[in-house]
């Protein structure tokens, strides 16, 4: 008897505990699960009545102005496809972009991919601004067997990343076009190859600066230039002494290279305070965008880059028809008299893309829509697509690319394009003008 | 004649009540395990799930450390990317499959977490915080000089075919079985007491014939363990590897906001608190830039207005207090006596 009552008293004192909490804890769960299933039910709401893109833009971070214009691309896009619908499983459709920030962190960009391919159920991926973010998303598309549209990644970074894609296509330039449109600008500056210069290489030891170093170090030496390498540095280091020391000892002609900007300005710093001399600069990333160029300022001045858009250039959307000249027209207007940024072109181009996908595939079927890609042949405003390219188990398209520099033109720093090498079918807008900052 | 025991206090059933956290802890994973498993649960809520699982066992380690032994580490980066670094390598450049490469990340975890234990034991409080955070730091500009490791290019995992939602779901709902269960059992165990002991006053403690560096040492190998396995899950499911991904201060920043918010020094904070850090991560998903204004301004009212965080809010209104890590003397043979402390702290 003793017993029982011992027992009911320590269920009873237990209980008084556990249960409140036991059924705490059953109420939370079954909010957090509805509140969940909410969440998850809201993707295919209305997908009868739309095709939906998905896509990852840095809109904050380090890599911001090369998500600058996303929404602005974004709108063009959706508001002339609401007027020109496609007809897709026998019913005409709009297309809706979903954009999520990846705050330019790789974590984020494979977060958000599968936000978009799980919550939104999106028919279709785009994959675009910097190897950083395409090749966290490519790699998603890939797991979960969504077609995707990569662009504006080097060819050789996104087709090192995995031993086949069956789900995504890239549409840009190989690092050995790179190499050989920088390679064209020595030349113009009087650095041709066999003539022995002295290449002085400035690479950070980030996703970009390794993949270009490698390739930058076998072709200098096959083209019979002197290669000077300080050796990758840590990137966001302040401290460029050694490599300014390096270089002035070797006494260089040349520096190549790609940087972010703070990066950048540091070195270029240190390297004219060093008393560094060279013929010419040329150098990816921190100097492809106006805004980035304009806060280098004169330390911009006679740079030269790549170019893969220009307003000036020939092409002409085969969608919406409006040429480079014109969209850049349109920007200008709608954002305050700036010049379209060469990444927000290649977004517009990504979404053409898509567009022309949907349109030739006839159906969301994820099968249909891959092949359609792969077997696309269109026109875009940056260049004419047509993915007949293949690097490793990648299948791309090979866009434009010429040499540009920046130079000043009623006190303002502007790209011209001076080579065009690669693609002779480019006008140029200026010719190469020696000077820069370490001769100042 | 009484005595203290080392067990916190009231009684389930017949067992010692930590017994019923354990089978509470077992039922609620089989519950949760069977219909992922089964393909019940749709994939996106398992993609909600395995999020919040995984980020539970990084704040139970992260309280584990700070809120139990007062080392607080700013470092715990460093062994989920060298566990994701583990199992990207041993997929991809091994050819061995993803158990085998969660093995090795928590092989490597241990390793390095004793190499560690070394010199970050020489320092104390604020000096052992700094210590970890720039040992992370190290480590991240280590590999992106290393080239086995494909330097700043980084690493992706290959695996094919490529682990479904459901085993990623389910290997991060045991890890976060492991996190909790583990914590607990510390807790429960003389190493526990030990530890509150260090954490409150660690000269009285070692005047009291604890043992500081064995104490220490099994938390962090512990923590970093299960660092390691909540790491190795991530980068599964990520898919891709770099030295500022894996190394990011952001997966400290995440732990901290998860206790804060959750309640330091309890079970039941990181859980809460991990529960609101992915729902609040998703539904932000959709107001680019405001992220980290909101994460940051969720922090500061929390702070002002419920610093006991969420666990420690609910407990001091309703007396609710789920797997419990606080201990209350027990008066042996006068069990009828002892009450919990209920509505205070």
């Amino acid at each position: 008897m003793q017993k029982i009552k011992d027992i009911t008293c320590r269920l009873k004192h237990a209980g008084r505990h556990f249960l409140p909490a036991f059924l705490a804890a059953v109420v939370t769960a079954a909010a957090v699960a509805s509140l969940l299933s909410g969440c998850s039910q809201k993707g295919g709401s209305d997908a009868a009545e739309t095709i939906k893109i998905g896509y990852v833009n840095p809109t904050t971070g380090a890599l911001a102005g090369n998500g600058e214009g996303c929404e602005w691309v974004v709108n063009q896009i959706t508001d002339y496809v609401k007027e020109h619908p496609i007809t897709v499983d026998g019913k005409q459709k709009t297309l809706e972009v979903i954009v999520y920030d990846s705050a330019s962190d790789q974590n984020t960009c494979s977060e958000m991919a599968q936000k978009l391919i799980e919550e939104d159920q999106i028919d279709l991926m785009i994959a675009i601004q910097t190897p950083n973010t395409v090749i966290p998303v490519a790699q998603v598309a890939e797991r979960y067997e969504v077609p995707c549209i990569a662009t504006q990644s080097p060819v050789d970074p996104l087709a090192n990343s995995l031993d086949e894609f069956n789900w995504t296509c890239d549409a840009f330039y190989t690092l050995d076009e790179v190499y050989e449109s920088q390679r064209a600008l020595w030349t113009q500056a009087g650095h041709p190859p066999k003539s022995g210069a002295k290449v002085g290489l400035l690479f950070a030891n980030d996703a970009d600066g390794t993949a270009w170093h490698d390739i930058f170090v076998r072709r200098l030496a096959e083209d019979g230039y002197e290669v000077v390498d300080p050796g990758q540095y840590p990137s966001k280091t302040t401290d460029f002494s050694n490599v300014a020391a390096k270089f002035k000892s070797a006494q260089i002609d040349v520096i190549a290279g790609t940087n972010i900007p703070p990066d950048f300005m540091n070195a270029y710093n240190m390297i004219i305070g060093a008393g560094v001399r060279v013929d010419c600069v040329t150098m990816g990333k921190c100097c492809l965008l106006q805004s980035d160029v304009d806060a280098l300022g004169d330390l911009a001045d006679g740079i030269m880059t790549q170019v893969w858009w220009d307003p000036t250039y020939p092409f002409k959307s085969g969608l919406t028809g409006l040429s480079s000249s014109e969209l850049n027209e349109k920007y200008m207007e709608d954002n305050g008299g700036r010049t379209m940024p060469q990444p927000a072109a290649y977004a517009y181009a990504a979404l053409e893309l898509a567009v022309q996908t949907f349109t030739s595939a006839g159906t969301t079927e994820k099968e249909a829509v891959r092949d359609a890609i792969r077997g696309l042949d269109v026109t875009t405003i940056v260049g004419d697509i047509k993915y007949d390219h293949q690097m490793k188990g990648l299948t791309y398209a090979s866009t434009v690319l010429c040499g540009g520099q920046w130079q000043r033109e009623d006190g303002q720093l502007v790209l011209k394009v001076i080579d065009n090498t690669l693609y002779p079918e480019i006008g140029l807008t200026g010719e190469y003008v020696p000077g820069n900052a370490t001769q100042r | 004649m009484s005595r203290i025991r080392a067990s916190s206090g009231n009684r389930f059933l017949f067992m010692p009540r930590e017994y019923s956290t354990y089978i509470a802890v077992a039922v609620l994973a089989a519950v949760l395990l069977l219909p992922g498993v089964t393909g019940l649960i749709p994939s996106n809520l398992m993609r909600y799930l395995l999020q919040i699982f995984l980020y539970i066992a990084l704040g139970q380690a992260w309280n584990l450390l700070s809120g139990f032994a007062g080392m607080t580490s700013l470092g715990q980066q460093l062994y989920i990317g060298l566990a994701g670094y583990a199992v990207a390598a041993a997929t991809g450049t091994m050819g061995l499959s993803p158990l085998a490469g969660i093995a090795m990340g928590t092989g490597a975890g241990i390793l390095t977490a004793l190499l560690m234990s070394l010199v970050l034991f020489r320092t104390e409080g604020m000096y052992f915080s700094i210590a970890t955070w720039i040992a992370a730091e190290a480590m991240e500009k280590a590999f992106l000089n290393w080239e086995y490791v494909g330097q700043g290019s980084g690493m992706t995992v290959r695996i094919v075919p490529y682990p479904s939602v459901r085993w990623i779901y389910a290997a991060s709902l045991l890890v976060c079985c492991f996190s909790v269960l583990a914590v607990c059992f510390v807790l429960h165990s003389r190493l526990g007491l030990g530890l509150m002991a260090i954490r409150d006053d660690p000269s009285a403690a070692a005047a009291s014939g604890i043992n500081l560096t064995r104490t220490k040492l099994c938390v962090y190998v512990l923590a970093a363990v299960i660092c390691a396995l909540a790491g190795s899950v991530f980068f599964i499911n990520k898919g891709t590897i770099y030295p500022e991904s894996g190394f990011s201060t952001g997966w400290t920043v995440s732990s901290v906001f998860i206790c804060i918010i959750g309640g330091t020094g309890t079970v039941t904070g990181p859980v809460a608190g991990a529960v609101l850090y992915v729902l609040l991560g998703e539904f932000l998903a959709h107001y680019p830039g405001w992220s980290n204004i909101m994460l940051g301004l969720v922090t500061l009212l929390m702070i002002f207005f419920a610093p006991e965080g969420i666990a420690g809010f609910l407990r001091k209104r309703t007396g609710i207090n789920l797997f419990s890590g606080r201990r209350y003397p027990e008066v042996r043979g006068e069990r009828g006596k002892e009450e919990r402390p209920r509505g205070k702290r």
